[in-house]
């Protein structure tokens, strides 16, 4: 009611601009104030207005009825006055020019969201390769070699895993940064690793054989449990808005140690109710892992966590079928 | 992992559990419900997620402990009457004899009993029950036993007819290559030498850890049985299982580890049942083979660090009491390095063998949600990151250019592949059972992007300025001649000319390259295109240009060619595709500039249209005005082309602007008009121009 209202009262002002001469105005006086008017139509819906809207629609009932009228008078009293305008006037309700611009791509833009906001939390951006050796996506992760992940079955190898020693192979996790990253560089570290991962999944709404994860990792001198959720939580309050909570729970992850599901109780939507959604897992890093990559276990801890990208942008964005996100229609871009 | 709350409540005390406490006390304890649902008698029943490490809570008596110690309940154990330790080792003993030839880790125990007599027939109420309670059919009393010894405590066991055993001799063995095996599921084997069997004297009559043979299966007619209870190598049970492509019960639980030192129980378990349901005589003792039972697993967790782990303060013997709770033996000491918990694993628990695993434990009973959360962290400033920023002002650039970003995937077919693949490179791919179609990791962003433009064709998305289409993204080839592997992400784009214009489509692919490398570089960037024979054999001949920036290579400018437009099937239309390594563009960022003064006095402009043979290029031209370096010279333009009736077949006019300007003073047109003429003479001379009035 109250937009319908705020409707009439534009459409109202711009068409008396439009009047001219008195014939035009009084035209307009029975279009808007009329007894058969839009401003009695409107009045005669009233009573359909659920009744804790009542004093709202009543209040903007009279503050457009008198809005009108004073712009009739006032507009009456000028044409009685004004000479009709020559030549060219300005148009300001034509549309604008906009020269033809494109548009980030949804998921580009999630990522470098996410990014931005663990860049204010410390957590610097790192990058690693999409093909992968089995050393930085299974052995340094704990993923031992007769280990169910590995199946050929379950990943895209190049090379076949049985016939090479260094079988390559598209990464199937960003877990393989932290091993990159914990290779070569000394704590404290605090990265997040975004980035496309490729899994063999059939492919339906909700899944695709390639999607994108973003991974963050934490060592340094006493990091514990504890850094681990409020980590987390700040991110979720930062992103989500303050109204966020998280929720961890028991899990098993071969790189990880405690492992735990990480659950958020957000509004993926800003103004949607909050409810919880199962968004990734984390867990305190495993002191094996620290001591592939050459890290000390004794001297440094950490806590390591991964989410799907895809996931939230499909909820913030209502996207209903994750393949529309990769078949780039120009107006299913467009629409950001 | 199905779970009846009926059966749960017979191994608890008190037994009132209700599905929603389950629920909720599995949730908080790692063991999530895909399911709960109400079954037939009251009773209902769980479908519980077990993590792979957890093989001991594929089973009731592992889910009821669990929920005992979290909830503050006692686990009643079913109970044995006899002896539950084997003894010394009688491979032989009343009508089995047992000879284990693999007693290490790939059949660390085998043990059988002898049952004379049973009445096999169906079961008694109760079993029925509990089994269909959890989705299992019974099939007769004996055999519904196993089933259950399985479910309540998650050791497989197997039941033969000791009359098709010639001797009652079982042997535990590796398979021959090429020896065959029928299954009880009706399925013929053919089996290899990596597989273990359970045999008699002459064949398998059992796969190990996985399925029991069909021909001494138990039947209506079995009059005696030999029950096994063996411990298996998990890895080679799944091996076998894959190999054989069959998955049972009671290979799931192996795969997980089930430990020798619960098989004796196990045995006699299923023993004590089968005489209560079936009846029959239980012979005395067992026949066994196996190694030497490895000791319990010691592992002293120090609490000083278990506290670290968890970051909240928990009192040592609060630790010892949440691990007791779930059987571990564990007992606090005072170290000179401080407190500490000792514990003694569970046969049960073989995940549990580092000090990692039971700070896991303690976190994981106390609850995670007992780990405090903080209002603040800590942070190290740290400088912005340079790529960072980049890649997103160029990706905004690219969008206020009219370019829209896509996410496309990284394989392509072979096809694909070769015609987009740079000289001495060969596509990498993989098994083209994943990806039936498009097996090649794509060598380059462009046929990626031509199938955008085609899917949007065929929706009949064209807009009238064009399609254009950048993204940053991964390509993978392989070098020739070393097999060296390349992985570079680039900056790919597409621009389509809806006028079939590909000049002018090169133009704005050119223009969209140029901006983003003085995004990240600054406007003193310098974009180079030289004309080089096609890079791609996909391009259309003549069309392609080596980009360079700042001298260095960066990537390619060009027309998508006839044949790869059809091959993904767009009609004809003109395309410019272009890439540069997003490694060389980004990291010019951010640009160093050093800011000139303004120019204190205005400038001359002659623009001139010069008549010149078609082939002409606006380099050479420019190359023209650069080696005269006429005086006051303050920069050169390309303002446009005309071809007509008017300049002639074969010829076009190209129009240029000069600026002239003296830094110090105004200048007057006689001053320029000197370097004009010298200027036109050098074009009519060099390059056979005319002047265009």
């Amino acid at each position: 009611m109250l937009d319908e209202l705020a409707q009439i009262e534009r459409d109202g002002l711009t068409l008396l601009a439009a009047s001219k001469d008195a014939a035009s105005l009084e035209r307009w006086r029975l279009d808007y104030l009329g007894d058969k008017g839009r401003l009695k139509q409107a009045n005669l819906r009233f009573r359909e207005v659920p009744k804790e809207q009542k004093p709202a629609a009543g209040a903007k009932l009279n503050a457009v009825q008198k809005s009108l009228q004073e712009a009739f008078d006032a507009r009456k009293a000028e044409v009685g006055a004004a000479a009709p305008p020559t030549g060219p006037m300005l148009d300001l309700t034509e549309p604008g020019l906009t020269p033809p611009i494109g548009r980030r791509h949804i998921l580009m833009r999630v990522r470098e969201e996410l990014c931005e906001v663990f860049a204010r939390m410390g957590f610097e951006v790192a990058d690693g390769p999409e093909l992968e050796d089995e050393a930085h996506n299974f052995t340094l992760l704990n993923i031992p070699p007769d280990h169910p992940a590995r199946s050929p079955i379950d990943n895209f190898y190049v090379d076949d895993p049985d016939a090479t020693d260094r079988p390559r192979m598209l990464r199937s996790q960003t877990s393989t940064v932290q091993a990159r990253v914990m290779e070569t560089r000394k704590p404290p570290i605090r990265i997040v690793a975004p980035g496309r991962v490729y899994r063999p999944d059939t492919v339906d709404a909700t899944h695709s054989f390639m999607f994108h994860q973003i991974e963050g990792l934490s060592v340094d001198r006493g990091v514990s449990l504890a850094d681990l959720k409020t980590t987390l939580m700040q991110f979720a309050r930062a992103y989500f808005g303050p109204d966020a909570d998280i929720r961890l729970r028991p899990s098993f992850f071969p790189f990880t140690e405690p492992s735990a599901e990480l659950d958020m109780k957000i509004a993926l939507r800003p103004g949607d109710p909050p409810r919880w959604i199962e968004l990734g897992g984390c867990g305190m890093v495993d002191p094996a892992v620290f001591t592939a990559c050459g890290i000390d276990p004794e001297e440094w801890t950490g806590f390591a966590f991964g989410f799907g990208i895809e996931r939230i942008a499909m909820g913030r964005y209502k996207v209903p079928d994750i393949r529309m996100l990769f078949e780039n229609d120009l107006r299913f871009l467009a629409q950001v | 992992m199905l779970i009846s709350v009926r059966w749960l409540n017979r191994l608890l005390e008190p037994g009132n559990l209700s599905g929603a406490e389950a629920e909720a006390a599995l949730t908080d304890l790692g063991f999530p419900l895909e399911s709960r649902e109400a079954i037939a008698g009251g009773d209902e029943r769980l479908d519980v997620e077990v993590t792979s490490n957890r093989g001991d809570c594929l089973s009731h008596v592992g889910v009821a402990r669990e929920i005992a110690a979290a909830t503050g309940r006692q686990l009643k154990q079913p109970a044995v009457r006899l002896r539950a330790d084997l003894g010394a080792a009688p491979g032989a003993l009343g009508s089995a004899r047992v000879e284990n030839l693999i007693a290490d880790d790939r059949c660390p125990l085998f043990v059988a009993r002898v049952i004379r007599g049973v009445r096999v027939g169906p079961s008694p109420g109760w079993l029925v029950e509990a089994l269909e309670s959890i989705g299992q059919r019974s099939v007769n009393n004996v055999v519904d036993c196993s089933n259950y010894v399985l479910f309540e405590m998650g050791h497989p066991t197997h039941a033969f007819d000791l009359a098709t055993i010639p001797e009652g001799r079982i042997v535990v063995r590796m398979a021959r290559d090429g020896e065959p095996f029928a299954a009880l599921d009706g399925r013929k084997h053919t089996l290899s030498a990596q597989d273990m069997v359970v045999a008699d004297r002459d064949r398998a009559i059992g796969l190990a850890g996985v399925i029991g043979g069909l021909e001494t299966s138990v039947t209506d007619r079995t009059r005696d049985v030999v029950l096994e209870a063996a411990a298996w190598s998990p890895w080679r049970v799944r091996a076998t299982a894959r190999r054989r492509g069959i998955r049972t019960d009671a290979s799931h639980r192996y795969e997980r580890y089930v430990d020798e030192r619960t098989t004796a129980f196990a045995s006699a378990r299923l023993a004590e049942m089968i005489v209560e349901v079936a009846g029959g005589t239980l012979e005395d003792g067992a026949a066994w083979s196996g190694r030497a039972a490895p000791p319990p697993t010691v592992v002293t967790m120090r609490a000083a660090r278990c506290r670290a782990i968890l970051g909240y303060d928990l009192p040592t013997a609060e630790m010892a009491r949440l691990l007791r709770a779930i059987e571990v033996d564990a007992r606090v000491e005072h170290t000179a390095g401080g407190e500490a918990v000792r514990c003694e694993a569970p046969p049960f628990r073989p995940d549990l063998t580092r000090e990692i695993d039971l700070i896991e434990e303690v976190a994981r009973t106390a609850g995670l949600g007992k780990a405090p959360v903080r209002e603040r962290i800590e942070i190290e400033a740290r400088p912005p990151q340079n790529i960072e920023r980049a890649g997103r002002e160029v990706a905004s650039v690219l969008a206020g250019l009219g370019f829209f970003e896509t996410v496309t995937f990284g394989f392509v077919s072979r096809d694909e592949a070769s015609a987009w693949m740079p000289a001495g490179l060969s596509a990498l791919a993989v098994d083209e059972s994943r990806r039936a179609g498009e097996p090649a990791l794509r060598p380059s962003l462009a046929p990626s992007l031509l199938r955008c433009l085609r899917a949007n064709h065929h929706a009949g998305v064209r807009p009238a300025t064009g399609v254009r289409l950048f993204e940053t993204a991964a390509v993978f080839a392989e070098r020739l001649a070393t097999r060296e592997t390349i992985e570079s992400r680039n900056l790919g784009l597409l621009v389509e000319s809806p006028e079939g214009d590909g000049q002018r489509a090169l133009r704005e692919l050119r223009g969209a390259v140029e901006a983003a490398v003085r995004t990240a570089g600054g406007s003193r960037a310098r974009v180079l295109v030289a004309p080089v024979e096609r890079v791609m054999p996909a391009l259309a001949e003549g069309s392609c240009g080596e980009v360079s920036v700042d001298g260095a290579a960066a990537g390619y400018i060009g027309l998508v060619g006839g044949a790869a437009l059809r091959a993904v099937g767009i009609e004809e239309s003109a395309v410019a595709v272009g890439e540069v390594k997003a490694s060389v563009v980004l990291a010019m960022f951010p640009p160093a500039a050093t800011i000139e003064a303004l120019p204190a006095f205005p400038a001359i402009e002659r623009d001139l249209s010069l008549v010149v043979d078609e082939p002409t290029a606006w380099a050479v031209i420019e190359a023209v005005v650069r080696e005269a370096a006429p005086d006051r010279l303050d920069g050169v333009e390309f303002v446009g082309v005309y071809r007509g009736k008017q300049v002639g077949a074969g010829k076009k006019s190209v129009t240029l602007r000069l600026r002239f300007r003296d830094p110090a003073r105004t200048l007057r047109h006689d001053e320029v008009d000197p370097q004009v003429a010298a200027l036109v003479s050098a074009f009519e001379s060099r390059l056979g121009a005319a002047l265009r009035k």
